[in-house]
C-alpha cells in the first residue's frame, strides 16, 4: 500500500457508496484558461458577442473541462492509481462565469472482469440553475492492497 | 433569445445540404500525426484548469514508480485533436469532421461524449488519431435552432498503432434563432 498517498482497493468499495462532493466556481479566468489548456478556440469559449449570438447568455465551459473534472472527482475519491476506463456523459446546460459546478456521485456497481477490480458510478455536475451534465463512468481500483505499489519516496505531499 | 447568426468566419463550418452529409456517413479519415507530442507542460497546465493534484501528473518519482512514467490526464485527451491554431505552411485541420462536413447549420455546440479508455497515455508520447462520421440525423428543432446532430468517432493511436482511447462524439450543427421547441 502507498503510504503516502491515500488510495482506495476495491476490496474496501460498497455499492451505493456516495463520494465527496465538490464544488468549483467558474469564473472568466477560468473559462478562457480552459480554451487555452486544451487548445479549443471555439469563439463560444471566449467571445461573448459570439456566444450570445448562439443563444447563450455568456461564454460557457467546454466539453474537456467536463471531462477533466468528471475524472478528477473520480480519483481524488479513489486515489492516484485508479484509472477511468470508460466516461460517458451529456450536456444539457451550459456552465458560465459566475456558476459553481456541484459535482455529486455515487458507486451503482462494484464487480470484477477476470482479475480487474471495477466500479460503475452515477455522477451528476450542477448549477444553481439545475442539472448540467449527467455522466457514467467506469473505473478500474487495485485489487487489493497487494496492487498497490510502495511509494519510491518519504514524502508526505497528499492530493 | 439574440436572433443574429454568429459570424461564421470564426468556426470556419462548410455549408451544404443534408443530402451532401449524408454521403459522408461511413468515411474515415486517414490517420494523422497529433501536432505535439503529449508533453508536461500540456499535462500539468490541464491539471490546474481542473485543479487535479492527482501525483499521477505532479509527482514524476511516484508515477515513474507506479504506471513507468508520469501520465497525461485521462480527462484532457479529446484536447489532442485540437491542431495548433497557426503553422508555417498556413494550413491548420479543422479539428473534427463535424465541422467540415456540408450542413446548413454554420454554428455548433457540443452535446455527449462517449470515451473508452484502454490505457493510460504518458508524457512524451507521439499519438496519432482517425475519425469517422458515425451519423447524421435528420434535421431537428431545439431551443438553439434547427440543426443536425452529427456523431463522428475518434480512435487515438500509439506509435506502435495501437489504439488508446475512442471518443464518440455527439455535436449539434444548427443555424442560431430557433424556436423554444
Amino acid at each position: 500500500m502507498n503510504e503516502h498517498y491515500p488510495q482506495k482497493c476495491w476490496s474496501q468499495v460498497q455499492q451505493g457508496e456516495a463520494l465527496p462532493p465538490l464544488h468549483f466556481p467558474i469564473d472568466y479566468a477560468r473559462i478562457i484558461l480552459n480554451a487555452a489548456t486544451t487548445w479549443d478556440y471555439f469563439p463560444g469559449h471566449h467571445n461573448p458577442v459570439y456566444a450570445r449570438a448562439q443563444g447563450q447568455p455568456d461564454i460557457y465551459a467546454s466539453t474537456i473541462f467536463f471531462h477533466g473534472l468528471i475524472d478528477r472527482f473520480v480519483t481524488d475519491w479513489g486515489g492516484p492509481l485508479t484509472l477511468v476506463r470508460r466516461r460517458r456523459m451529456r450536456m444539457v446546460a451550459s456552465a458560465h462565469p459566475g456558476d459553481t459546478l456541484s459535482v455529486e456521485g455515487r458507486i451503482v456497481r462494484a464487480y470484477r472482469e477476470t482479475e480487474l477490480g471495477l466500479v460503475d458510478l452515477e455522477i451528476t455536475l450542477s448549477t444553481a440553475r439545475g442539472l448540467c451534465v449527467p455522466a457514467s463512468v467506469c473505473a478500474r481500483l487495485p485489487l487489493d492492497q497487494d496492487e498497490c505499489p510502495s511509494a519510491p519516496t518519504t514524502k508526505t505531499t497528499t492530493p | 433569445m439574440n436572433s443574429a447568426s454568429p459570424d461564421t468566419t470564426d468556426v470556419g463550418a462548410t455549408v451544404g445540404s443534408y443530402l451532401e452529409a449524408r454521403t459522408w456517413v461511413g468515411r474515415r479519415s486517414e490517420p494523422r500525426p497529433v501536432d505535439t507530442a503529449v508533453d508536461e507542460s500540456r499535462c500539468k497546465y490541464f491539471a490546474a484548469l481542473c485543479e487535479d493534484g492527482n501525483p499521477a501528473y505532479w509527482d514524476a518519482e511516484w508515477a515513474r514508480h507506479a504506471f513507468g512514467a508520469p501520465l497525461a490526464p485521462s480527462g484532457m485527451l479529446m484536447s489532442l485533436m485540437m491542431p495548433l491554431p497557426w503553422k508555417p505552411d498556413g494550413r491548420s485541420a479543422a479539428p473534427t469532421m463535424a465541422i467540415d462536413v456540408p450542413l446548413p447549420g454554420r454554428t455548433l455546440i457540443n452535446v455527449e461524449t462517449d470515451c473508452e479508455l484502454f490505457r493510460p497515455v504518458h508524457w512524451g508520447e507521439r499519438l496519432s488519431l482517425c475519425e469517422e462520421m458515425v451519423d447524421i440525423s435528420p434535421e431537428k428543432h431545439t431551443r438553439l435552432g434547427r440543426g443536425h446532430f452529427v456523431t463522428t468517432r475518434l480512435l487515438l493511436l500509439d506509435a506502435a498503432e495501437q489504439p488508446v482511447a475512442t471518443i464518440t462524439n455527439v455535436l449539434y450543427r444548427y443555424e442560431a434563432g430557433g424556436s423554444d421547441a
